[in-house]
């Protein structure tokens, strides 16, 4: 698995983990909610697992809901 | 033209304004839907309007912030949503009727604050009214109709002393006046984007405080959680259902920029400096009578006035027709403060200003009011 996934409680949770990603240089993107995680619509954050490890830190400090590994 | 019926809405909006609309409606798909482009920019656009707002107001996270489609719905949200049957509420003769008329659909106990003759509220009755099933105090932040501005800091010490909720309808002030939540221990505020934030019209909010847990006003598409049978119950989603106002929000982007790059400070200053001259250049009058507290620096740029015993809305009219001076007459959705003043039959002439009016439009309004003076002797 080299992507993970990170989901949020409301889409503007996620538009808000995307603006603290660019302003610290975390690389990745949104992306549509994939059906096998929640068949509910929405939408989440995907990045790389070595982007993931890099940054978890930074990650730590958004107010997320999970983080998959897909 | 001259409009000085601000208060109602505001007519000159910034050049932003128009800008990020035009941008919007060439740009924006549905927000918070999927994770195109298109709809993301404008679900991008809605949060950076949400992150403006919350500094505007000192909010720590704006996501305690959702859109309405103005004051009105707010304050049927908090109203509807934050109250329940039995519940004591506190609120004031100053009430518009979008705090009156939601009240009155509850099966709630209201007490109201009473104003003193220049319309300012006498809070020395306060106390007298909390009752121990008191929940809340709902009060306007500034009379729509004398532009008399409520003294936020004993409506706060009151809230917090017998902790009820504070929730504050800032329909008039926001864009003009600070508002400073937490110093205020706000619970809830609800306001409108296109008085004194400048905006388009269609777009409001409402601030939650994060211990409350609020009951939607509306159900439907959320964007997320599709197969659940209730609303996401998180903020903002909670409160924003199906497709959002993003073209109109952008619009509030654009006037939130404005505002930080003039200043509000300024605005304040620059349309109390219009309102002063334009008291000061009809006060005279003999047959003249003034509604609100003038001898207080602090006030929004509202002049209400009627001339002797004439109908409001006849003066309201001659002003237009023969003037081309645009102001309110009538009651202003605010019955009880009519009543207040025994204008419940005569109505008030409103005049209420801004900062894009000029010093030559209030001397021909002073001008004109003088003039129709005479005519009722």
């Amino acid at each position: 698995m080299d992507n993970i996934i990170i989901t949020f409680d409301t889409t503007q949770h996620a538009i808000k983990a995307e603006n603290f990603f660019i302003n610290n240089n975390v690389n990745g993107r949104i992306i549509p909610l994939p059906s096998k995680i929640d068949a509910g619509c929405g939408m989440c954050y995907k990045m790389t697992v070595k982007e993931y490890e890099k940054s978890k830190e930074l990650i730590n400090m958004i107010n997320y809901n999970k983080i998959y590994y897909v | 033209m001259i409009y000085f019926d601000n208060s109602a809405t505001s007519l000159v909006k910034p050049n932003q304004v128009k800008e990020y609309m035009i941008k919007a409606l060439n740009s924006f798909g549905n927000s918070d839907r999927t994770a195109t482009t298109a709809s993301l920019n404008s679900s991008r656009m809605i949060y950076n309007t949400r992150v403006l707002l919350a500094k505007l107001f000192n909010i720590d996270d704006e996501m305690q912030i959702a859109f309405t489609l103005n004051a009105t719905e707010s304050l049927n949200v908090a109203i509807f949503g934050a109250i329940n049957d039995g519940d004591h509420v506190i609120t004031t003769v100053c009430e518009h009727n979008s705090v009156l008329r939601p009240l009155y659909q509850k099966n709630v106990e209201i007490d109201f604050l009473n104003i003193d003759e220049k319309g300012n509220l006498i809070y020395s009755q306060l106390e007298k009214l909390y009752k121990k099933n008191t929940r809340a105090i709902i009060i306007t932040h500034a009379s729509n109709v004398t532009g008399n501005i409520t003294n936020l800091e004993i409506i706060s010490q009151f809230a917090k002393k017998y902790n009820i909720l504070l929730i504050l309808d800032s329909a008039q002030t926001v864009g003009i006046l600070p508002i400073d939540v937490k110093k205020y221990g706000i619970d809830i505020m609800c306001f409108s984007c296109h008085k004194g934030l400048l905006g388009p019209q269609g777009v409001g909010g409402i601030y939650v405080d994060k211990k409350i847990k609020i009951k939607p006003l509306k159900y439907g598409g959320s964007g997320s959680n599709s197969f659940d049978k209730i609303q996401p119950s998180k903020m903002p989603t909670i409160l924003e259902v199906g497709t959002q106002n993003a073209h109109s929000i952008a619009g509030v982007y654009g006037a939130l920029e404005y505002l930080n790059q003039i200043g509000i400070d300024n605005i304040y200053k620059k349309e109390k400096y219009l309102a002063k001259m334009f008291y000061n250049g009809v006060k005279d009058i003999q047959n003249i009578k003034f509604y609100g507290d003038y001898t207080c620096e602090d006030r929004l740029s509202i002049v209400s006035l009627n001339i002797k015993d004439a109908d409001s809305q006849q003066v309201c009219d001659i002003l237009f027709s023969e003037y081309d001076i645009c102001t309110r007459g009538g009651v202003h959705c605010a019955p009880l403060i009519h009543k207040a003043f025994n204008t419940d039959n005569q109505g008030i002439v409103r005049f209420s200003f801004s900062h894009f009016n000029t010093e030559e439009e209030i001397e021909k309004a002073i001008k004109a009011v003088w003039e129709i003076s005479k005519r009722y002797g």
